[in-house]
């Protein structure tokens, strides 16, 4: 058993470091292969399975030292494998392996056919006896060897390669072709694709062989013949480019071979040639030049730069353009044209100097003399083109000249407003009934209108440029004006861009003819119509045509439609000239009146309620402008040839302001504030702004001009922000500044109620200050002792609130005047409660709490306590008076409530006096009803407790409670009636402390004390009749 | 001094009433005071013209009358208005095409296509195949092949 196991284990080590060296672990290897042969050591030579596998484990070891370059090891090994079994092959291969390495290729060669002398099937040892017998010089005989090795399917991808390079020197093209092919994919490799490229070349496949050799060159095998060759089958196939960059590369590496460069060039003019059949003309101009000799083919190649300059004109960058040009004249300075055209940009480009230098560079002619009178106009100086220009429209043998020469003249003359001169140059090139041109037919047209030439210009075809001046001409005409054209004859007028202007301001002066006759309606019909032709409201007016909204509004125009009835156009207008010149007067007393008529009379739609808005913002600016009245004043007394006295001017403004708030009375706006309520605000504001001296406005006539108006008028202008810088650069210490925040946002409604004597109104508003918009957004309506203002993000609170708009927290600034407009309102609620005969008292206590802690939250808690105290104690007074003593004591004890804490000493005074109030209160009661002796004693208790030293409250006290007990005892209550009496002596030993020896004090305790003896005596007896 | 017709006043607006009577807002307040000989003259007193010369001869009264009128002088207005059509009328525009015909037109560019001559190209020489290296593949080609085993 033993020798199997053994023979097993060492089989298996031996496996173990094959598997280790395949792997290139070689100490592995080396260890596995000994430990094989020390298993086997006793059993070589004497059992044939341990000594094949002692020999193979040898050979192991024999190729771990090859690996490790250690020939002389490796021969060593190899030698014991032939004592071990000198009959097998595989220690003479390996030998003969060794030796090769070793370069020893004649002992090579004899181990190897050794090995194959003892087995011939061994195809790799027909292999490596090939490579030896190549490096041998015994290429026949390695040809053998290799074929051998194929016919044992020995011959891997390496040795395929080699022998097609084998049978391409012995010109065996096909079969090198097979070879080649039948490698393995992995095997293909640039060399391989050259090898294949050569084989296919050779049998004229050409296309197949191109791309072989592009493969190759690709991959990076760019042998020097691989090169020549790519190039010679690119040229032969038409694919020049293969070769210009194949020969190419074989210049540069053999500069001194001048024959590569002469390949290099025919290749570039071939390709060159095939570019310009393709028409890529900036692309032959490169190669032709490389493949020329310097001077060769100037003029070609500078034809050929003219010609890729003409394919790129239309190209934005200008960059290659110039660039072509400027070597086409390099290569040929006769050529007129590449200097020409260089101007040509350069004029373009607004490079005219430069453009002038090349044009006199060339010789004198057409082209270069208008070249030269643009550039002369480009520069600023057309009157030293204006000559040759008119020379040349006039004597030039280029048409193309003389028409644009004609056009620059007409061009020039319309710029100095020479209608008769440019008229001269268009005759020839678009008058009579020969112009094609129809924007020159159209000027010559013009021009024939505008010189008066009405006739000569009827006679002419009605073309279409000529139409509509035709038309205009024949609306000049005296026929015409009898009786005007309708709109549908004048429409086609109003689409030319030109004779629609034309005819608008045609139009408009027959519109102003009807004015001056006070004809208002046609007036106001022409005037739209004028309007509606205006070709500068279309989307193709051109920066020179002004737009009807751009010219400065006018007066005349304003009213020439209001007074024909066009009175929303009317308002409009009249909005945007005031929104130009807010501080112009007379505008604003027109506008003021147009807004009060169109709005009274009801002309403008009921969606528009905001004409009332205007209306108002209008009039209380004019009402409160006295720089307007007294210039109204002048002009009355002028016209009156009388004095106007200024008391009368006072009494019109108070009629105005009346009459005004008459008319407005109904309406609402879109469910805002009512339109008296805004009125009044914007009275109240105006008046206040003008204190304040105006709101300074820009003005177009850059004078220093100030507006007197209120927020309406601010909104309207859009001067919110402006008025919130005025204000607070007024100060904080300034009056006007806090009357113009008051009165310039929402607090002016409640400012409004409040002085009409509606505090709960003015309450309401000034509690929610927000916008309709953040109204709409919730709460419908502030919470208790809420106040709203608009949210912090509000687009609209700047225009609701135009006084605020520069302060830094307009939001919480706003909250504290709505806060101090609260306390106001809810004073005045509580003054007009408690002014009330018989005040009820709860309410004024609730409006006097409120007012207290919103007056806390806006810093006037002080003033306001003092206020409240003050009138809660004259009205406890007065009441007082009237014996209404429950008012006067619960208005009292309010006082004593609301007093601000840190007022000791008022709250002292004001304790005393509601325990003197008590105490006269109880007194009274009792001495009006004996039998409330039980209530008077309640006050005159709470008296003496408010007030110990008050010796008039207990001296009361302690005899009303001797009452009370002297009661008790006739009701025989003994019990109730002792410690009454014991309370009542107290009451007056307490007043006895404070008024040591006071007889009266004495008597009454003296007596109490008599009266409680009784009780204790009767109470004794009533027990000693019980004990007994 | 003009009226506007949407005017609205308790009663007949007074210069309408007296209109025919001749009487302007021109009228001095002199005049004003001798219009009712004009209309007992011309026999056009009745409660109407009376109540509007009532209103008229007032001092106080006219001025709210008077106010209600656009304080414009028409005339003034319209001979500007004029004034500045006549200078539209005469202004120099210069059209699209005029301004375009100063400056070099990018036609001129374009005329270049039309002078081009054409470029002919003599057909190219064939080239030699002869090689011009030694034999292919090269030694060295064929000895990085070889590879001995190990």
């Amino acid at each position: 058993m033993w020798p199997d196991i053994g023979v097993r284990r060492a089989r298996a080590a031996s496996a173990g470091g094959r598997q280790a060296l395949a792997g290139d672990d070689l100490p592995a290897a080396e260890r596995q292969f000994g430990a094989a042969l020390r298993r086997l050591s006793r059993a070589i030579g004497k059992d044939e399975r341990a000594t094949e596998t002692a020999a193979a484990a040898t050979i192991g070891l024999g190729r771990v030292c090859l690996a490790r370059d250690d020939l002389h090891g490796a021969d060593l090994r190899f030698a014991e494998v032939h004592k071990l079994r000198p009959a097998h092959w595989e220690g003479f291969f390996w030998t003969g392996c060794t030796a090769a390495r070793r370069g020893e290729f004649a002992r090579a060669d004899w181990y190897l056919s050794a090995a194959l002398a003892r087995d011939s099937r061994q195809g790799r040892a027909y292999l490596q006896r090939a490579y030896v017998r190549l490096r041998q010089h015994r290429s026949e005989a390695a040809l053998a060897d290799l074929y051998a090795a194929d016919h044992r399917q020995a011959l891997d991808d390496r040795g395929r390669v080699l022998l097609a390079g084998l049978l391409l020197h012995r010109s065996r093209w096909t079969q090198a072709e097979e070879y080649v092919n039948s490698v393995s994919p992995a095997g293909r490799t640039p060399q391989a694709a050259a090898l294949l490229g050569f084989a296919l070349h050779r049998q004229g496949k050409l296309v197949a062989a191109h791309e072989a050799y592009q493969f190759a060159l690709a991959g990076g095998y760019t042998e020097d013949t691989v090169l020549h060759q790519h190039g010679l089958v690119g040229y032969q196939l038409g694919r020049f480019i293969s070769s210009v960059e194949s020969w190419s590369t074989l210049t540069a590496r053999y500069p001194e071979r001048p024959e590569f460069a002469t390949l290099r060039a025919t290749a570039c003019y071939a390709y060159a040639r095939q570019l310009v059949e393709q028409r890529e003309f900036a692309l032959a101009a490169r190669y032709l030049e490389t493949a020329a000799v310097p001077g060769e083919l100037n003029s070609t190649i500078a034809e050929l730069h003219l010609q890729a300059a003409a394919r790129i004109i239309d190209s934005t960058a200008s960059g290659p353009l110039l660039a072509h040009l400027t070597r086409s004249r390099q290569l040929c300075a006769a050529d007129p044209r590449p200097a020409h055209y260089l101007a040509v940009v350069a004029a373009l480009t607004g490079r005219f100097d430069e453009a002038a230098d090349l044009w006199r560079e060339l010789p004198d002619g057409p082209r270069s003399r208008y070249g030269l009178a643009l550039c002369a106009i480009g520069r600023g100086e057309p009157e030293l083109a204006l000559a040759d220009l008119l020379d040349l429209a006039s004597t030039s043998t280029d048409p193309l000249i003389r028409t644009r020469s004609a056009h620059a003249v007409v061009a020039l003359s319309l710029r100095a407003g020479d209608w008769p001169t440019a008229l001269a140059a268009l005759e020839p090139v678009a008058g009579g009934d020969t112009g094609n041109e129809t924007a020159w037919v159209g000027l010559h047209a013009e021009g024939l209108y505008r010189t008066g030439e009405y006739d000569t210009l009827l006679g002419l075809a009605a073309t279409g440029p000529r139409r509509p001046w035709q038309d205009l001409a024949r609306l000049r005409t005296a026929a015409a004006a009898a009786e005007p054209p309708g709109e549908d004859e004048l429409e086609p007028v109003g689409r030319h861009r030109r004779a629609g202007l034309e005819l608008a301001l045609v139009l408009r002066e027959t519109a102003l003819a009807h004015a001056e006759r006070g004809d208002w309606v046609p007036a106001a019909t022409w005037l739209l119509r004028a309007e509606r032709l205006d070709p500068t409201a279309r989307p193709d007016a051109t920066a020179q045509l002004r737009a009807p909204e751009e010219r400065a509004p006018k007066l005349i125009d304003a009213l020439v439609h209001g007074l024909g009835g066009h009175r929303r156009l009317a308002v409009e207008r009249l909005a945007a000239a005031s929104r130009r010149d807010p501080a112009n007067r007379g505008l604003s007393h027109t506008r003021a009146l147009m807004l009060l008529h169109t709005v009274t009379a009801r002309e403008l739609p009921p969606d528009e309620p905001e004409g009332w808005l205007a209306c108002i913002g209008a009039w209380m600016s004019v009402l409160y402008d006295e720089e307007f009245w007294t210039g109204w004043q002048r002009r009355a007394e002028d016209r009156y040839g009388a004095s106007v006295p200024t008391p009368m001017l006072d009494t019109l403004r108070t009629s105005l302001r009346e009459l005004i708030e008459h008319r407005v009375a109904a309406d609402h706006v879109n469910g805002g504030p009512p339109l008296t309520l805004l009125l009044r605000r914007e009275n109240d504001a105006a008046r206040v702004l003008r204190a304040a001296g105006g709101l300074p406005v820009e003005d177009p006539r850059h004078v220093e001009a100030r507006l007197v108006c209120g927020p309406l008028r601010i909104i309207e202008l859009g001067l919110q922000d402006q008025l919130g810088r005025f204000t607070v650069g007024l100060g904080n210490a300034d009056a006007r500044a806090e009357d113009l925040l008051r009165r310039f946002s929402q607090l002016g409604l409640a400012e409004v109620q409040l002085a009409a004597g509606r505090p709960a109104e003015a309450l309401e508003l000034a509690r929610d200050l927000r916008c309709p918009d953040c109204r709409a957004r919730g709460p419908e309506v502030p919470g208790a002792d809420q106040l709203l203002v608009c949210a912090d993000d509000c687009a609209y609170f700047d225009q609701y609130n135009p006084a605020f708009t520069a302060l830094a927290n307009k939001h919480q600034e706003l909250a504290v005047g709505g806060t101090t407009l609260a306390v106001e309102a809810l004073l005045g609620l509580a003054k007009a409660a408690v002014s009330e005969g018989t005040p009820d008292v709860d309410e004024v206590a609730r409006f006097w709490r409120d007012a207290v802690e919103y007056a806390e939250r806006s810093g006037s808690r002080t003033t306001v306590r003092q206020a409240v105290v003050d009138t809660a104690v004259g009205r406890a007074e007065a009441l007082s008076h009237k014996e209404d003593w429950g008012r006067a004591v619960a208005l009292l004890d309010l006082a004593v409530e609301l007093v601000d804490p840190v007022e000791t000493h008022r709250r002292d005074q004001l304790v005393t006096q509601l325990a003197a109030m008590l105490t006269t209160r109880g007194i009274t009661t009792f001495n009006a009803d004996a039998s409330t002796v039980a209530t008077a004693c309640q006050d005159l208790a709470r008296a003496v407790e408010l007030s110990p030293h008050l010796l008039r409250a207990r001296r009361n006290l302690g005899a009303l409670l001797r009452v009370m007990a002297l009661e008790r005892f006739d009701q025989r209550d003994y019990l109730g009636a002792a410690p009454l009496l014991r309370e009542a002596i107290e009451q007056f030993e307490h007043g006895l402390t404070d008024k040591p020896g006071d007889p009266e004090f004495t008597e009454w305790r003296d007596r109490a004390g008599a009266d409680l003896n009784v009780v204790f005596r009767v109470l004794a007896g009533a027990n000693h009749g019980r004990r007994r | 001094m003009i009226q506007d017709p949407l005017t609205v006043w308790n009663g007949p607006y007074p210069y309408d009433a007296l209109a025919p009577a001749g009487v302007t807002p021109a009228y001095s307040h002199a005049q004003m005071a001798e219009v009712s000989f004009t209309l007992m003259t011309r026999r056009m007193m009745n409660p109407r013209t009376q109540k509007a010369w009532n209103e008229l001869r007032d001092l106080q009264r006219r001025l709210l009358a008077d106010f209600l009128l656009y304080d414009v002088d028409a005339a003034e207005e319209i001979a500007d208005a004029r004034a500045e059509l006549a200078r539209e009328f005469a202004a120099p525009t210069e059209t699209p095409e005029a301004v375009r015909a100063l400056a070099m037109p990018v036609e001129a560019l374009t005329e270049l296509t039309g002078e081009l001559a054409e470029v002919v190209l003599d057909s190219a020489p064939p080239v030699s195949g002869q090689p011009l290296f030694g034999v292919f593949p090269p030694p060295s080609l064929i000895d990085s092949l070889i590879e001995f085993d190990r």
